[in-house]
C-alpha cells in the first residue's frame, strides 16, 4: 500500500502532460451567427436614432424635474402667503395687536 | 500573417483576420475556460463571449503585451466574472449560501473529469481539481494556468496584472495548501 506522502505528490503530478483539449471547430461560425443576430436586433437606422431618443429622454426628465422644483416653490410661497393673510384677518376681527399685548 | 499584421487588420474590423485569430486561440481559449470553469457547455458559451470582447476591444489593444497574453486576461476575467455571478445566484437561492456555508461546493461540479488527462491519471485529477477548488481565486487562478495552459511565472504575472515574484509567492501557496488539503483527503 502506498503511502500517503506518494500518494499526495502522485496527485499532484495527475495534471502534468494534460493534453489540451480542442474547442468546437464550428465556433467560429457560432460567434459569427451570434455577432449578426444582434446587429439584426437593432436595425440600422434605429441604431441612428438611439443619440437622438437618449436626448429627448434626458430633456424630458429634465424639464420634469424643473417643473416639479417650480410647482413647489409656488405652492409653499402660496401657502405662507395664505396663511400670512389668515392671522392678519383674525388679529384684525379680535382687535389683537403687539400694541395691545393680547 | 504577422501578429502585427492581424492586429492591424482586426482593428480595421477585417473579417477573415477575426476568423484567423479564432482558428488560431480557440482551443487556448476554450482550454483556459474549461479548466475555470469545468464545465463543457459553459466554456464554449464563454469562448464565444470572449472572442466577441476581443473583437470589440481590438482598438484597446496597444501592443504592451503579446496577444496571446491578453487574449488570456480576457479569458481569465471573463470565466472569473461568470463564476462570482453563477456564485451570487446560488447564494441568493439558497439557505445555506445565505450564511456563507459551502459556497465553495456550489461554484464548480461535484467531480470533474478533465477529458485531456491521462487515462491512468483521471482519478487522481478528478481529486486534484476539487481540492484546487477549494483555493482563494488568484491562487487558483495561477495554479491553472501553469499547470494546463504551462504559462511562465512572468506570462501569468501579465494575466493576473502582478509581478512575478507575486505569481511565484501564489504558486507557492498554492502547492503548499493543496499538499495540506490532499493529506487531510488521504488520511481521513
Amino acid at each position: 500500500m502506498k503511502n500517503i506522502q506518494q500518494l499526495v505528490d502522485e496527485t499532484l503530478e495527475s495534471l502534468d502532460g494534460v493534453q489540451r483539449v480542442e474547442a468546437n471547430p464550428y465556433l467560429y461560425t457560432r460567434i459569427e451567427q451570434r455577432l449578426k443576430n444582434r446587429n439584426e436586433t437593432l436595425a440600422p437606422d434605429q441604431r441612428k436614432l438611439m443619440p437622438v431618443l437618449a436626448v429627448a429622454l434626458v430633456l424630458f426628465i429634465s424639464l420634469n424635474v424643473v417643473s416639479y422644483f417650480k410647482v413647489n416653490t409656488n405652492d409653499s410661497a402660496t401657502t405662507s402667503a395664505k396663511s400670512t393673510s389668515g392671522v392678519d384677518a383674525f388679529a384684525n376681527e379680535y382687535n389683537l395687536s403687539e400694541e395691545t399685548g393680547l | 500573417m504577422t501578429e502585427l499584421q492581424l492586429i492591424q487588420a482586426l482593428q480595421q474590423r477585417q473579417e477573415y483576420a477575426f476568423k484567423e485569430l479564432v482558428t488560431n486561440y480557440r482551443d487556448r481559449v476554450y482550454h483556459t475556460i474549461l479548466g475555470l470553469l469545468q464545465q463543457a457547455e459553459d466554456a464554449e458559451d464563454l469562448a464565444q463571449d470572449v472572442f466577441i470582447k476581443v473583437f470589440e476591444n481590438i482598438h484597446q489593444f496597444k501592443g504592451e503585451s503579446a496577444l496571446s497574453t491578453w487574449i488570456y486576461k480576457i479569458a481569465v476575467t471573463q470565466s472569473l466574472d461568470f463564476l462570482r455571478k453563477k456564485n451570487r445566484k446560488k447564494r441568493g437561492g439558497t439557505i445555506l449560501g445565505f450564511f456563507g456555508i459551502g459556497e465553495k461546493e456550489h461554484l464548480h461540479p461535484a467531480e470533474f473529469e478533465h477529458p485531456g488527462v491521462k487515462a491512468e491519471n483521471k482519478e487522481k485529477a478528478a481529486i486534484l481539481f476539487k481540492a484546487v477548488n477549494q483555493l482563494p481565486e488568484n491562487q487558483r487562478t495561477a495554479f491553472l494556468l501553469q499547470k494546463l495552459e504551462g504559462l511562465s511565472q512572468n506570462e501569468i504575472a501579465e494575466v493576473l496584472e502582478t509581478s512575478s515574484s507575486a505569481v511565484e509567492s501564489l504558486l507557492s501557496r498554492a502547492k503548499a495548501n493543496l499538499k495540506k488539503q490532499l493529506t487531510e483527503y488521504y488520511t481521513s
